[in-house]
């Protein structure tokens, strides 16, 4: 009874959006393996997305919500300087944040942010997303991986 | 009180409790916990795992989610594993308001069904679980998920412990521990294994993870059924109270009508000196937690480039490791006097376990980490039995609770700690150093505790004896016999860690006046301190017609009949006179008509103070002070009233006006404990007296008989400190008003023997 209540209910909370299965829209095929790596590092990805797609990579942070644009993250920091701008944000704004976009399905850094901890090897943890056509992103759809690398290799 | 039949109940306590029985002589017509031949009740033990699956669930299975949760749903909180930390965080706070709340629950409603309540909140839980695996789209979501279940968390721990105490006799709660834990290890290694296949690559989401974790709740949940209540002390206190109505042929008595609150029974928790070993192991396991996700997060992943996935096997296979051991560990046979040992070595478990993390974390040698990573949480989970069984011992079952939210509380605090402390450390000085600093926390824990373990004997002995005199009581009580006024059983009391009373005894009966005789710094007026409430013993018992009031508020004493003059000039000085007596008559809320009318009564009885009746109190003489703080007592009627040191500073005439009215009040049916260093004075007006010195109770008597003894008098006042115990005159008596007289591990001085005649 309690199961067919619980059911009930979900179905009426629009149960049928939520993925319990991953789409695979976007496989990460490289940097593979465990070893540490060398800058520059080279991130490749896999995605059944049509040409073209946006996608947006967060380096050490949480993606974008679903469904939300990237001016999301001037939101959420409450950059009045920025939102007031049309344009914005713009690619410098969000590399400063560690946030890069590309229609592309690779990316190399070349340079990546300064640890803040004072480990010899820094664990770098990289999420992909995908926008729509309306800039917004797609589902709940995203990719991690992780990557490590000596912590006094900046690149800087 | 009768009390012939005390021996007797303490045997059946020692037995009920699984101790030697010390001596004492075999229970006659009564037998121990029939069920404790074996391991009983498996089917309980069974049900409370199964209504326990939550708790790895929202501990382990939650937090090593966290990142996948964060990628799909964008939970931008902070960088990198702040998001793990924040969620243990929220989990800790609403945990201990879970449990708090349970507790209170308990309290309110002392007949509320625990079992049913363990169930339901397994189902609501259960159903948080499945509904957030659909409904958790943004992050308020989550954060709400993590609120309600760390809620359900303190809620399901709180219950569990106290039921899982209460479903087994001592003897064999050491086992049922290590069973449950062990069960709890089992689901926690399942719902790691579970999120480790949801961490790899693999086509299901972390929403279909939390479905079938929450399903599952819920599945055991409806499976296990619901486990029965046996009632508070089922395996003890009622044993004990049952062999007491034996002795007696009377029927159950009601329950005890000063029933401590919440806090007072926190207060009353904690003031169990073993309890506090007890509760710095659990906080060093909740630095265990919150080490585990750096550890996870960093150590493997960083060190040695483990994926999320692996990271989250190794901790499933260290979890497993501990439910074997945890099982094996209950398989040893049940042995009385074994708790504080085993406090020990949870102890112990604590320190290697420890210094197991500190080593892992620094080697580089990848199977050397992951062996001392299973070594670290085997140890952790390990101390938790030896940890957990001694609070539902050495409290009273009442408390126990209480004492189970102790527990849940000491975990949160070890991760509300734990968390920033690693975080902390981690920026300024790497992750190496934030593990051993979580580490060095933890060992300087475990060490504190190894300090209390030879404690949880003296403590469960303590129970004890406060069992067996409650269990007499209410079978006098239910008899119909008189029941002394108030009594002081085995009283502690310390000043910081100096401690001033030394198993006190007194008793007082009702309409009489008793003195409290001693030179300075006897422990007079700490022992009325203790009896009006004005400060909490260490230890003992002090109960006003038979209901413990040890912890109560001196607020609540008020209300039951007991007011104190304290000593000196026990006045508000810028209030007027009339004003500091209508203060007293509205503490008890009366009608302004009615305070009016005793403030009338007070005026007849003492002439002077009408006559300054609007005149500030600090203005007034000593003497009339000290009448103005009697008056006080006179308008609140107490049924008890203490008074300390009332001749302190005044002339003798005047002293000898106010004794007067002392004696009016007691004549008028109020029974009077005074403090007094004029024996004098004090015998020509009590019944009894006891003499103090040192902080214990040295001798007893009728105030008549002891003016006739000079040499009594001469040992207390003029020997003084320097008198010699074994040179005491003959015939003094031990006076302890509790039910086997048992002496107190902490007493420095032997007692004397005898009777005064």
């Amino acid at each position: 009874m309690l199961l067919a209540v619980s059911c009930a209910l979900l179905a009426g909370c629009g149960v049928g959006t939520a993925a319990l299965r991953q789409t695979q829209a976007i496989t990460i095929t490289a940097p593979a393996g465990t070893g540490i790596k060398e800058l520059p590092v080279a991130v490749r990805w896999a995605s059944t997305y049509p040409a073209g797609t946006e996608f947006v990579l967060f380096l050490d942070q949480a993606p974008i919500p679903p469904d939300q644009e990237l001016r999301y993250v001037p939101q959420l920091l409450h950059d009045t300087s920025c939102l007031i701008q049309p344009s914005c944000p713009d690619a410098s704004y969000l590399n400063n944040l560690n946030i890069y976009t590309t229609t592309k399905t690779s990316f190399v850094f070349s340079t990546l942010p300064i640890s803040a901890n004072r480990d010899p090897v820094t664990l770098h943890e990289l999420t992909i997303v995908a926008l729509g056509s309306d800039g917004r992103r797609i589902g709940e759809v995203s990719a991690t991986v992780s990557f490590r690398i000596p912590t006094a290799d900046t690149g800087l | 009180m009768d009390t012939k039949g005390q021996p007797d109940l303490m045997a059946v306590g020692y037995q009920a409790y699984g101790l030697a029985a010390d001596g004492a002589a075999p229970a006659s017509g009564t037998s121990p916990p029939a069920r404790i031949a074996g391991l009983p009740s498996r089917g309980v033990l069974v049900r409370l795992v199964l209504l326990s699956v939550g708790q790895p669930v929202q501990l382990l299975g939650l937090m090593m989610m966290a990142p996948l949760i964060s990628a799909s749903i964008g939970v931008w909180l902070r960088y990198d594993a702040s998001i793990f930390g924040v969620q243990l965080e929220y989990e800790s706070v609403l945990g201990v308001v879970g449990a708090i709340a349970t507790a209170a629950a308990t309290v309110r409603w002392s007949q509320a069904d625990r079992g049913r309540m363990l169930r339901w909140a397994a189902i609501v839980w259960a159903l948080l679980m499945v509904a957030g695996s659909f409904l958790v789209t943004v992050q308020w979501l989550l954060i709400g998920l993590v609120l309600l279940g760390g809620a359900c968390w303190g809620v399901s721990v709180t219950l569990v412990l106290s039921l899982l105490a209460e479903s087994f006799p001592a003897e064999l709660r050491p086992r049922a521990f290590c069973w449950f834990f062990a069960g709890q290890a089992l689901t926690g290694g399942i719902v790691l294994l579970v999120v480790a296949y949801l961490a790899s690559p693999t086509q299901w989401t972390w929403r279909s993870g939390l479905l079938v974790l929450g399903v599952a709740m819920l599945l055991a949940a409806v499976c296990a059924g619901r486990v029965r209540d046996p009632g508070v002390g089922a395996q003890d206190a009622q044993v004990m109270a049952a062999a007491a109505r034996n002795e007696t042929g009377t029927a159950p008595a009601p329950a005890d009508a000063a029933s401590a609150s919440l806090w007072e029974g926190f207060r009353q928790a904690l003031s169990v000196g073993s309890i506090s070993a007890c509760l710095q192991l659990f906080v060093a396991f909740g630095l265990f937690i919150a080490a585990m996700q750096l550890y996870a997060a960093y150590v493997l992943q960083y060190r040695f480039g483990f994926t999320p996935a692996g990271a989250t096997l190794a901790l499933a296979i260290g979890t497993l490791i501990a439910c074997v051991a945890l099982g094996l560990l209950g398989l040893r046979r049940p042995g009385p006097d074994r708790q504080g040992a085993d406090l020990r070595a949870a102890g112990l478990a604590t320190l290697v376990g420890a210094v197991a993390f500190a080593v892992g974390a620094s080697v580089s040698s990848l199977p050397v980490a992951v062996v001392l990573l299973a070594v670290t949480w085997s140890c952790a989970y390990l101390a938790l039995p030896g940890a957990a069984v001694p609070v539902f011992t050495a409290v009273h079952p009442q408390q126990r609770v209480r004492g189970a939210a102790l527990l849940l509380s000491g975990v949160c605090i070890g991760v509300l700690a734990g968390g920033p402390l690693a975080q902390a450390f981690q920026a300024r000085f790497g992750t190496t150093c934030a593990v051993i600093v979580l580490a060095v926390a933890a060992a300087g824990l475990s060490v504190a505790s190894l300090r209390h373990h030879d404690r949880v004997e003296d403590d469960t002995k303590k129970a004890i004896t406060v069992l067996a005199s409650e269990a007499q009581y209410a079978a006098d009580r239910a008899s119909g016999a008189t029941i002394p006024l108030l009594t002081c059983e085995h009283v502690d009391f310390s000043y910081g860690s100096l401690q001033v009373l030394f198993d006190v005894g007194i008793r007082v009966d009702d309409g009489e006046m008793v003195a409290l005789l001693g030179t300075n710094g006897a422990g007079k007026s700490t022992l009325l301190r203790a009896i009006s409430g004005l400060g909490y013993p260490s230890g003992g018992v002090v109960r006003y017609r038979g209901s413990d009031i040890t912890y109560l508020a001196p607020t609540s004493r008020v209300g039951l009949g007991i007011s104190q003059v304290p000593g000196g000039r026990a006045v508000f000085g810028p209030l007027s006179v009339v004003d500091n007596l209508r203060v007293y008559g509205y503490s008890l809320g009366r009608k302004r008509s009615v305070i009016d009318q005793k403030i009338e009564e007070v005026f007849d009885t003492f002439s002077q103070l009408q006559a300054r009746r609007n005149q500030p109190a600090a203005t007034l003489s000593g003497g009339e002070q000290q009448m103005l703080a009697l008056g006080k007592a006179m308008i609140l009627r107490p049924r008890l009233l203490l008074i300390d040191e009332l001749s302190l500073g005044l002339a003798p005439i005047v002293t000898g006006a106010l004794l007067q009215i002392v004696r009016k009040i007691n004549e008028s049916g109020t029974a009077v404990v005074l403090v007094e260093q004029s024996v004098d004075i004090a015998l020509t007006l009590v019944h009894r007296a006891y003499f103090m010195e040192k902080g214990q109770i040295r001798f007893d008597g009728a105030a008549a008989d002891l003016l006739a003894r000079d040499d009594i008098l001469r040992a207390v006042f003029f020997v003084g400190e320097g008198a010699d115990t074994n040179g005491s005159p003959a015939g003094g008596r031990v006076v302890n008003a509790g039910p086997d007289g048992a002496e107190s591990a902490t007493a420095p001085h032997d007692r004397t023997e005898g009777r005064l005649s």
